[in-house]
């Protein structure tokens, strides 16, 4: 399982660079990205663009990060998602407590003006 | 109409290939994205079910899977004969307090997505095996 880990200033950009985000890799998927909320980053950008399909297990591992980013006071954006996916979101009541912005440049532009309130 | 059958090894991993192959089946009848999704979200939680609660994640051990397809309805039959559903647990629903991030599900939404998307979920056992049947009207 592989994911592409950038950082540009304070953010965290987390590209899973998988098809499936689904039971098989949803536990490894979720240490990986607990690993670096464990470094002290709190600004993440979740990329998605490379994801066509998630299960609820992906949707769990997704939930857990949001849980533990927004409880160290952190944020995390959610991007790429295709409109498949985003249904998924929308089935669970989900997308209601994400914050979803179509690509990586416009996920920096919230993070930015966010840490600047 | 037009049928997909398969034996599975319960593994986990092994659920995406068939999963894409299911997608491609579908894809001969059905053109819509959304509703292609939704039914593979089905059969992948139906199996990732079978694999986690059916057969506890024992390997050696199989699931068979049968597909009916046509213009107006898709039946997907699973059966395994590991563990059936507990009662308690078939009447998922997705409960949380929407002003506490901290309570939302981490799991447990499998059966939800199942009983949102499809218009019939039935269980049955027969001859020990767990049977599960999960049908969509595609066209009325």
């Amino acid at each position: 399982m592989k994911l592409e880990i950038i950082k540009d200033n304070e953010v965290t950009i987390v590209k899973p660079l998988f098809d499936s985000l689904n039971a098989a890799v949803s536990t490894e998927f979720r240490g990986k990205f607990i690993d670096l909320i464990n470094e002290d980053n709190i600004l993440f950008i979740l990329d998605l663009s490379e994801v066509n399909f998630i299960d609820s297990a992906g949707l769990g591992s997704i939930i857990a990060l949001l849980k533990l980013v927004k409880g160290n006071e952190g944020l995390i954006v959610v991007c790429g998602v295709k409109p498949t996916v985003v249904n998924l979101f929308k089935l669970t009541r989900m997308d209601q407590f994400f914050t979803i912005r179509q690509d990586k440049t416009e996920s920096l532009a919230f993070l930015t003006a966010q840490s600047k309130k | 109409m037009k049928t997909l059958s398969k034996k599975i090894e319960s593994r986990l991993e092994l659920i995406e290939e068939f999963s894409k192959e299911f997608r491609l089946f579908c894809n001969e009848i059905v053109h819509d994205e959304k509703l292609i999704f939704n039914l593979e979200l089905c059969l992948n939680e139906a199996l990732t079910n079978a694999i986690k609660h059916g057969h506890k994640g024992k390997t050696g051990r199989f699931i068979d899977v049968a597909v009916d397809l046509d213009h107006h309805e898709i039946a997907v039959k699973i059966v395994h004969d590991g563990n059936r559903i507990p009662n308690f647990a078939l009447g998922a629903k997705l409960d949380f307090d929407p002003k506490d991030i901290q309570t939302l599900p981490e799991s447990g939404m499998g059966l939800f997505l199942i009983k949102k998307i499809m218009d019939e979920v039935t269980w049955n056992l027969r001859e020990n095996r767990v049977e599960l049947i999960m049908r969509k009207v595609l066209k009325k």
